[in-house]
């Protein structure tokens, strides 16, 4: 009887540690996955980044600012005699 | 008798003798085919399952960005998709809808896949949307890559400078080219493991990680390189001319400040232009730089000991015979000083001071200025320019050189000679590259002898000068005007075509910038005072201000005349209460004034707001709030 008892319980175990293994290796999986996607999400916004920072260098160039403050503003560039010490 | 049994035995033995010398065999055959795959074939074995198991590719680094003085980009990679596929697998059906989708025509695309294998790039650095509506299609052997482009924001305002990068990922001009080697990034390798499919599976390790390339720091200002830019392309259309450079130049440190040419090109769309728009012409195209040299030759003169500041020289009235050559002067002089000389830019004065000290002596000085030498910026394609070796001068070629003619430089060398006017003499090689490191100039020339020259310069720039009109209100400009005719092909001057010069420095007591402008072919005028100069004082103009060089007020009158610009007034007359924004602090009590209104001011430097706004009507007597920002 008690023999039947200890193989029971060793047969359990190893299904039980089985099943755990096999539920851990696919969490691992699904977690790694996850890991990947928001990795890929990362560099997506790093790539989103320089996009824009590019796109902020082209928007701010001189002469567009230039044009715009001449056309939207009326401003001209300063003369030299307009410039005041301070 | 015989025993059938012993018989039988034996048969039986002999049956279980070859089953098991089968089997035996059999196993040996294993244990031989064991070893082979174990031992003898195990590396190429674990190599093959490697290839199936785990998959490499590599990963391309981007080109370092480069930044003007200030941080700002100049020139970024980023990455945007590229179709590629494997042109056996694409089924034919599938073509017309592909080319569609590439916006390509279907013949383009059929010549790219019909009777070829393997991999193939269809279309390169597409925009997004196409590598969306590809992708859309889902079609056998398409597949979408990333490439590096790069992209120049400031457009053709710096193309000349940075060049452009080919679609291979190297630089092909500029500084793209010369610091290729810097900027490119080192590729990374990526191993990822496959499922059973095929498919890479999440996760990787780097077998070697990417790195970008470096960064690069230019000198260049891109607020100064607009300037320059805007004034250089607005002077050319004034005079339709053919082309034009400007070079602003550090005279301190030889930082190059600004270098223009005209006409432009957009190096983000370089293929759309002819290579000779490529070129920077401010440091490959050489010209006769004209009067411009003759404040070099004075320095000579004064360098040598022989001349004195107050020395005289008879100018001939205006026609000298040197051998069977006569030179001519636009302003006919009698007796003039070394000042003189250069304020009324006589050919005869400066050719007979050249021919008294001799060819060696201004050969010798006219070297150790830079001129018929590169300056060894980081710029390929650099001309040297031309200067004769002084054994092949005769008094003809001497007198020539002396004021400009047989000579050669380009508008970066001239810029480079003027800053050593402006510096004490000291001279610093022209850069391009910023570095933290300070310029190690050398003495070339006396202060003492620059002094001299810088004011014979002003005096050239002054009310009786011909470079009067490059001196920008509240300055003093130290400069000279130069008008060469330019060469042909037969060897002799084109009497139509000419080079109007102004090279210069301003403050002239303390020099923040050397500017040289050329002008090629101009139609209107050639004169290098009349189309050179205005250019010179509209960059100077507007860069002293933004370098915190300020004006000094020489009389009161030219302060109290100054109008607001033409838009400003335009708007006003529209509104009711009328435009303060981007007005002085002046200008806003003179237009309040004008119009009636108090004026409550906050702050100092520019208004940059105003209450109540533009729009709005107010009676007279009001009061009107303004903010100024500096």
């Amino acid at each position: 009887m008690n023999a039947r008892l200890i193989y029971g319980s060793v047969l359990l175990s190893i299904g039980m540690l089985a099943a755990a293994q096999v539920w851990l290796s696919h969490l691992r999986i699904e977690l790694s996955q996850h890991a990947y996607v928001l990795q890929q999400g990362i560099e997506k916004q790093h790539d989103g980044m320089q996009v824009l920072g590019l796109e902020y260098a082209s928007l701010a160039r001189p002469n567009r600012l230039r044009q715009l403050a001449h056309k939207k503003l009326g401003m001209q560039a300063p003369k030299p005699m307009q410039v005041l010490r301070p | 008798m015989k025993n059938p049994y012993n018989k039988q035995d034996i048969h039986v033995r002999r049956r279980i003798e070859l089953i098991i010398g089968g089997m035996a065999l059999g196993l040996s055959l294993l244990l031989i085919r064991a070893v082979d795959l174990h031992v003898l074939q195990s590396d190429e074995l674990k190599e093959r399952a490697s290839h199936q198991h785990f998959h490499q590719y590599s990963v391309v680094a981007p080109r370092g960005v480069i930044r003007d003085r200030h941080g700002r980009i100049l020139s970024k990679s980023i990455e945007v998709p590229s179709i590629g596929a494997l042109v056996d697998e694409i089924p034919k059906k599938d073509l017309p809808s592909l080319a569609k989708a590439l916006e390509i025509p279907l013949a383009t695309l059929k010549h790219k896949v019909e009777n070829r294998k393997g991999f193939r790039w269809l279309a390169r650095q597409v925009s997004p949307a196409i590598a969306k509506h590809v992708a859309a299609l889902n079609i056998p052997g398409v597949r979408q890559e990333n490439e590096w482009r790069r992209y120049h924001p400031l457009g053709p305002e710096t193309g000349h400078i940075l060049g452009f990068v080919g679609i291979d990922g190297h630089g092909l001009e500029g500084i793209e080219r010369s610091m290729d080697q810097h900027l490119q990034g080192l590729p990374g390798t990526r191993l990822v493991q496959r499922d059973a499919r095929g498919q890479s599976l999440p996760g990787g390790i780097w077998l070697q990680e990417p790195h970008p390339g470096k960064e690069l720091t230019l000198t260049i200002d891109s607020n100064i390189q607009s300037i320059a830019y805007a004034a250089l392309t607005e002077g050319i259309r004034k005079q339709q001319a053919k082309g034009g450079s400007v070079v602003i130049l550090n005279p301190k440190n030889g930082d190059i400040l600004a270098m223009a040419n005209w006409p432009g090109f957009n190096p983000n769309r370089f293929s759309h232009y002819r290579p000779n728009q490529w070129r920077n012409r401010a440091i490959t195209d050489m010209f006769e730089p004209g009067s411009t040299m003759k404040p070099f030759t004075i320095a000579s003169a004064i360098e040598s000991q022989d001349w004195q500041l107050n020395s005289r020289v008879f100018c001939e009235n205006g026609s000298f015979k040197v051998a069977d050559y006569t030179i001519h002067d636009d302003h006919p002089e009698g007796w003039l000083d070394l000042t003189g000389i250069i304020a009324r830019s006589s050919n005869i004065g400066a050719a007979k001071i050249a021919m008294s000290i001799g060819a060696r002596k201004l050969h010798g000085d006219l070297s150790s200025l830079g001129f018929g030498q590169r300056t060894g910026i980081h710029l390929g394609g650099e001309s040297p320019g031309i200067l004769t070796p002084p054994e092949q001068w005769g008094l003809v070629e001497t007198a020539n050189i002396a004021f400009g003619q047989g000579i050669a430089t380009t508008p970066l060398q001239l810029a480079a000679a003027f800053s050593i006017l402006g510096n004490h003499g000291i001279k610093h090689q022209p850069r391009i590259i910023l570095s933290k490191e300070p310029s190690q100039g050398s003495q070339v020339l006396s202060s003492q002898t620059t002094q001299a020259i810088t004011q014979m310069l002003i005096a050239a720039t002054g009310d009786d000068g011909t470079g009067k009109r490059a001196v920008p209100a509240g300055y003093n400009v130290a400069g000279k005007t130069g008008t060469a005719q330019k060469a042909n092909n037969h060897g002799s001057y084109d009497k139509n075509k000419f080079t109007a010069v102004f090279a210069g420095f301003a403050p002239a007591e303390s020099p923040e910038i050397v500017i040289v402008v050329v002008i090629d072919e101009p139609q209107k005028s050639i004169y290098g005072g009349a189309v050179a100069a205005p250019i010179f004082r509209d960059i100077a103009a507007t860069t002293l201000p933004y370098l915190g060089s300020l004006p000094e007020p020489k009389d009161l009158a030219t302060w109290q005349v100054q109008h607001v610009s033409s838009a400003s007034h335009k708007t006003r007359e529209s509104d009711a209460v009328g435009h303060f924004i981007g007005l002085s602090l002046r200008q806003a009590y003179q237009q309040a004034d004008q119009l009636g209104y108090a004026l409550r001011s906050h702050g100092s430097g520019w208004v940059t707001r105003q209450s109540p706004s533009p729009r709005a009507t107010l009676s007279k007597g009001s009061e009107i709030e303004v903010w100024l920002d500096e």
